[in-house]
């Protein structure tokens, strides 16, 4: 396909053009429908009534289920107030502590020791810490609450370890520069560091945000009736007398769409943090 | 996948951006979004076997196919990352040496297997690690499909963590678990660390 592809101006390959043509449309065909099958599903089985539930094809089409979500009693506003307030005030706290963290653990000549034990401590399964911080939280009577929940969303050696990647570009002249001018310490962070670093700064908070979103582990765990996040609402229609489906697939598709425009909005960042992510 | 979005035909665009829809699903969703396609009477693929002409399974509630089952919903969900990585590996590589190959007369497969897997053997051995340090800690998906059953057969060490400590409520018991994960995690990031702590020293 490689070279078929920018070679197609040539004669003389006709056969083999062919050939990788069909291949590519072949696995073009299998990439969508390894990909779409299932979002197909979503949304025809979260529009058909309980009766056609599961047909391969709609036959009629009702939005009672996403108008049910939003009447009565156990609306879904809650559940998106929530979401939004512990991902946003997660990826602020952790914006505000993780980035001067970084910074410290890339210019400080020991601070290679302290990014060692962060990496350990980013390789562990957050399972492990699981109990530790279900004990913490009731003994401060945070369970259950957006403040407990936030708390335990705070992943600091993330941030920093990913901060230090970018930090470590910066090449430590511009500081000396800027010390000569008579900046002080911190105008030198604010004013140079960090509008440097930007790009680094928003690719944090996006995977932070994205994180606590999609986070289910603790949610389940750290949450029962008021601190509700999207993840635990959906896992909470399928019970043991049944499963709920159209609403279940409802309100998955209401939590998809923060994430679409997210994701339209900073798909580059996204991009570019994992190149850095990967590079550390 | 990635191979085939990096080459240039109409609406390579549009398809990269299709790769990347199961990445905004919420994994919780996507997990019930599966249980229900593996579901026996409703599910899409018993419907579509049956089409065929082949009897349907109950694939969520058989020991002998329920890891896999998971496992295919694991995959699923991780395809676009895997894609995003691997997709911003190859747009760094440098085309002149591939175009090069091409003049000396080598197919596709010959520069894939001699000059692009080489080449982006760094990437791909990372984005198998940063995979496998998270399949360690995978929890929701297993959790929402199956509870650990049928009898047990999809327990995985995280969810045997929870169900002990906070549906048995055994705390002793499921700490001990927890303990045992972070010695295990702990053993096998070593290797890791030591990796990236040392790589620019041995390259140099």
């Amino acid at each position: 396909m490689f070279c078929i592809d920018r070679d197609g101006k040539n004669k003389g390959i006709n056969n083999i053009m062919k050939k990788g043509k069909l291949i590519l449309v072949i696995s073009i065909g299998f990439v969508l429908l390894w990909t779409l099958l299932p979002i197909y599903c979503l949304i025809i089985n979260s529009l058909s009534p309980i009766s056609t539930l599961g047909s391969l094809f709609p036959q009629t089409i009702t939005f009672e289920y996403y108008t049910q979500l939003f009447r009565g009693s156990g609306t879904i506003y809650n559940v998106v107030v929530n979401s939004f307030i512990v991902s946003i005030v997660t990826v602020i706290i952790t914006i505000l502590i993780g980035v001067p963290g970084g910074y410290g653990v890339s210019r400080w000549t020991k601070g290679k020791y302290i990014f060692t034990g962060l990496f350990i401590l980013r390789m562990i399964p957050p399972i492990s810490f699981l109990i530790p911080w279900f004990f913490i939280l009731w003994k401060l009577n945070l369970l259950d609450t957006r403040i407990g929940l936030i708390i335990a969303y705070v992943r600091l050696p993330f941030t920093i370890v990913l901060m230090k990647g970018f930090f470590d570009s910066i090449p430590i002249e511009l500081e000396e520069a800027a010390k000569i001018d008579g900046a002080t310490f911190f105008q030198t962070f604010l004013k140079i560091i960090v509008p440097l670093s930007l790009n680094g700064v928003v690719v944090v908070a996006l995977f932070t945000f994205i994180h606590s979103y999609f986070e289910f582990m603790y949610a389940v765990v750290l949450t029962r009736v008021n601190a509700k996040t999207f993840s635990v609402y959906i896992a909470g229609f399928s019970t043991e007398h049944g499963v709920q489906y159209q609403s279940m697939l409802a309100t998955s598709f209401i939590g998809m769409i923060p994430m679409i425009l997210l994701y339209t909005f900073f798909q580059k960042y996204i991009v570019s943090g994992l190149k850095v992510g990967l590079d550390k | 996948m990635a191979l085939l979005c990096n080459e240039k035909f109409p609406g390579a665009k549009l398809l990269s951006g299709i790769i990347l829809i199961p990445m905004l699903l919420i994994p919780t969703s996507a997990a019930t979004l599966w249980q229900f396609m593996y579901h026996p009477s409703l599910g899409i693929f018993n419907k579509l076997l049956k089409l065929i002409g082949l009897s349907g399974k109950a694939w969520l509630s058989e020991t002998s196919t329920v890891l896999s089952a998971i496992i295919f919903t694991d995959i699923w969900s991780w395809t676009p990352w895997m894609f995003l990585i691997l997709y911003a590996g190859l747009q760094s590589l440098n085309e002149s040496i591939l175009e090069a190959a091409k003049v000396e007369g080598a197919t596709y497969l010959q520069s894939l297997w001699y000059m692009i897997i080489p080449m982006m053997k760094e990437i791909i051995f990372t984005a198998l690690l940063l995979k496998g340090i998270s399949t360690f800690s995978t929890f929701g998906y297993v959790q929402v499909m199956t509870q650990g059953g049928p009898g047990g057969a999809s327990h995985i060490l995280s969810t045997y963590v929870y169900k002990m400590s906070f549906m048995l409520l055994d705390y002793g018991k499921g700490s001990a678990y927890a303990i045992i994960v972070l010695v295990l995690s702990i053993i096998l990031s070593i290797p890791i660390v030591i990796y990236v702590l040392y790589r620019s020293r041995w390259e140099k």
